[in-house]
């Protein structure tokens, strides 16, 4: 009676198999949206064949692993444009709101005050004697100051913002390491007793992949299963299941720091929101901030040097109109910040230098200082009107933020592709899963058949004997 | 390759906002009327759009002290014109008293008569465009001419005054007193004279004076013709301004505004992919194996 024997255990297990195939459909068919999930599949075997007189007789299937479909090199692959992907949108991110400071194309800002103020010194060349065109002038001067003001407040707002961010970034990143930790101390538990932890295993993948978005890390597996991760320049943040967290500390700046082990590591980041976030900080705006700073140093030295020639309606000589500003070390940091109309001129407008001999109709000066918005004159090595630097600032600021918008539109393509191709991996397919259900469903009706057939023959047996 | 479902829908939703963009670029260029919305739209045209911006406010600069200059310089010339029938006035008197059949009597009375016309050449030498004076150079707020027992002295100074109509050109809108009262001789003195000369018969004198006053006049029609010129100059710049201003306006307009034709173009087929993309991803999502299981 072997063979009745054996065909009922073969079934027997036929169906246990075939129920756990069905289990990890119902797992697959599950997690089809979760992020991070990797299609599982039973792998199964026949099982050992027993010899009976002159053949071998088989005993069914058997379960060998259930495993994850994954490729760790498209899976890095797609965490390295993670990194890109991150860091290129925080980068556009940061320059779009850069840019919103300088849009003019709307509505005036610096560049329409620089016009109306040097225009104003016409007014008053058209009648120097006129204290209305004095004041007007001093309004446009108070404008134009203030304008430099309000955008060098915006652009340290925004640098504020940066920072903030660059602060939460750090938080986020221990926070993922912690979990990396956790999952790493489980995984090596549950593997030690020989089994896959798939589950587990798709969590870490999962925050590996979140980490990456934020910093360029490096990783790589312990024999144990224990993922160690790397961030920056190869600091060790996760190893086994101990992290060492970074640090956002002020720095002497007042700007964030990430420090690593007391080691200041901030200019290590070149991937990542973090990088993006600290390209905008500690280079983008204050690029943008000295350029300023530069032309409102300028205006101020080119009107002064030409006002003091002048004599104003009082008969005074040598004022200022702009308070005057003093660069330290050859840096011009400030200067838009310190913008201001002279209080001597503010509070007499007959101080207002319109005339070289002093005469109330002389309008000499102010011909010369209106003259002044034609003048090339040469700011970090370049040369132009007033106008022209200020165009040529809001054209490199544009330049970039078109730039990282076009790049941001190739790192999204390219970051496509490669989730479509880890996708083409890991992902789940419903309609590969309806076909496996069909798959387990009929082999397991089958099996059952088996079983219920030999039992009706086992019945005949004993009827044989009755 | 293998195609899944969760690979499915991130492509339409990437897909989906990619044409979710370019429709709303589209709209908001039909609606707003511009491309140029950011600097990033066009950096070098941002850049451009602000140095075009600079051009034409200072060109509707030019043309506002252009059109002072005119108006300054027309007043003077008319001035002029006044004074110059005064002058012409002055020269009958003094004919007038030359004549033999003019008796002393006669003379008494030109003599008067001169007399006022001095006055009167006075005031108009004294004459204020907009409350300041238009003969005392560039001391504006000085009463240029004051008259003190027939002895009238020049308190204004000899300079020029200008305008900028270019970025190059300054024209000026001022005539100091001198060149006009005092270049070939002091105008308010030979009137004098002739006043004084026609009340003692003095006919030697009376010939001179005529002579200077002839060389008077005809200063007078130099110095008008030079205003005349300036005036004819502003009116040929104004000219040009005003073209300028719309040659900068038509720049700005290439620079910053929206092909609005293209862009609706671009706006209907944007929605055609758009609802395209839509409906067939709606189709393609809803279909599974499943469905045909039983």
């Amino acid at each position: 009676m072997l063979g009745l024997d054996a065909a009922l255990f073969s079934s027997l297990g036929s169906l246990q198999v075939n129920s756990l195939g069905l289990a990890t459909t119902n797992h697959n068919i599950a997690n089809v949206n979760t992020p991070g999930f990797s299609r599982q599949q039973v792998n199964i075997s026949p099982g050992v064949a027993i010899p009976v007189g002159n053949g071998m007789i088989g005993t069914g299937v058997k379960i060998d692993s259930i495993t994850a479909s994954r490729d760790r090199f498209l899976e890095g692959r797609l965490n390295q444009e993670n990194s890109s992907s991150g860091r290129s949108e925080s980068l556009t991110d940061g320059l779009q709101q850069l840019e919103v400071i300088f849009n003019e194309t709307t509505a005036g800002g610096i560049g329409a005050s620089i016009n109306s103020f040097f225009n104003a010194f016409s007014e008053v060349a058209n009648d120097p004697s006129l204290p209305a065109a004095r004041t007007v002038l001093v309004q446009r001067g108070q404008v134009l100051a203030n304008n430099f003001l309000s955008v060098s407040n915006r652009l340290a707002a925004l640098n504020a913002q940066s920072d903030r961010s660059v602060g939460s970034l750090v938080t986020q990143i221990n926070t993922i390491a912690a979990h990396i930790a956790d999952l790493n101390d489980r995984i090596v538990t549950t593997e030690s007793t020989g089994n896959a932890a798939n589950d587990l295993r798709d969590a870490r993948g999962q925050a590996l992949f979140d980490l990456s978005r934020l910093a360029n890390i490096g990783y790589f597996e312990e024999a144990n299963g224990a993922m160690t991760v790397q961030i920056g320049a190869g600091h060790s943040l996760v190893a086994g299941n101990t992290i060492r967290t970074l640090s956002a500390l002020p720095g002497p700046t007042g700007l964030t720091k990430v420090v690593f082990n007391g080691t200041d590591i901030t200019s290590e980041f070149t991937n990542g929101e973090l990088a993006g976030a600290l390209t905008i900080r500690d280079t983008t705006i204050p690029d943008a901030q000295s350029a300023l700073d530069d032309l409102a140093a300028k205006i101020i030295e080119q009107v002064n040097a030409q006002h003091q020639t002048g004599t104003g309606l009082d008969g005074s000589t040598g004022n200022d109109f702009f308070v005057p500003f003093t660069p330290s070390g050859g840096s011009n940091a400030g200067a838009a910040r310190a913008f201001a109309v002279s209080s001597t001129v503010v509070g007499n407008t007959d101080k207002i230098a319109a005339s070289l001999s002093g005469a109330a109709g002389d309008n000499a000066n102010a011909i010369n200082l209106e003259a002044l918005q034609n003048q090339s004159l040469s700011i970090s090595g370049r040369s132009g009107t007033f106008a022209e630097h200020y165009g040529t600032l809001v054209a490199r600021i544009g330049s970039l933020s078109q730039t990282a918008q076009q790049d941001s539109k190739v790192q999204a393509a390219v970051f496509t592709q490669a989730k479509q191709l880890r996708d083409s991996v890991s992902g789940v397919s419903l309609d590969e899963e309806a076909v496996n259900i069909l798959k387990f469903q009929r082999a397991y009706q089958s099996s059952a058949k088996v079983i219920q057939v030999v039992s009706d023959l086992l019945e005949e047996v004993i009827n044989l004997i009755r | 390759m293998r195609v899944t479902d969760s690979g499915n829908s991130f492509d339409f939703l990437q897909e989906v906002t990619r044409l979710r963009a370019a429709v709303d670029r589209a709209n908001s260029e039909v609606s707003s009327g511009r491309k140029l919305q950011r600097p990033s739209d066009d950096p070098v045209g941002a850049g451009r759009s602000l140095i075009l911006q600079a051009s034409s406010s200072r060109n509707d600069q030019y043309l506002t002290n252009a059109q002072r200059a005119q108006s300054r310089l027309e007043h003077t010339d008319t001035i002029i014109e006044n004074i110059q029938g005064l002058l012409n006035k002055s020269l009958e008197l003094t004919v007038q008293g030359l004549s033999g059949s003019t008796t002393a009597e006669s003379r008494a009375i030109l003599a008067s008569q001169v007399s006022g016309l001095r006055d009167r050449l006075i005031g108009l030498a004294n004459s204020t465009f907009q409350g300041s004076y238009l003969f005392s150079g560039s001391a504006t707020t000085t009463i240029p001419y004051t008259d003190a027992a027939g002895v009238v002295t020049y308190n204004g100074n000899t300079e020029k005054v200008f305008t900028r109509v270019d970025d190059a050109f300054l024209v000026q809108t001022n005539l100091p007193g001198p060149d006009l009262f005092a270049a070939v001789g002091d105008v308010f003195g030979i009137l004098k004279s002739i006043e004084v000369a026609l009340g003692a018969d003095d006919t030697t004198t009376l010939q001179q004076n005529l002579q200077d006053l002839r060389s008077v006049l005809s200063n007078s029609d130099v110095e008008r013709g030079k205003v005349a010129a300036s005036l004819n100059y502003l009116e040929g710049r104004v000219n040009t301004i005003q073209s300028d201003t719309l040659r900068l306006k038509t720049e700005r307009s290439n620079v910053e505004d929206a092909n609005i034709v293209d862009a609706i173009l671009r706006l209907n087929q944007g929605q055609t992919a758009l609802q395209a993309a839509i409906s067939a991803n709606s189709r393609l999502l809803n279909v599974s194996l499943l469905d045909f299981l039983r």
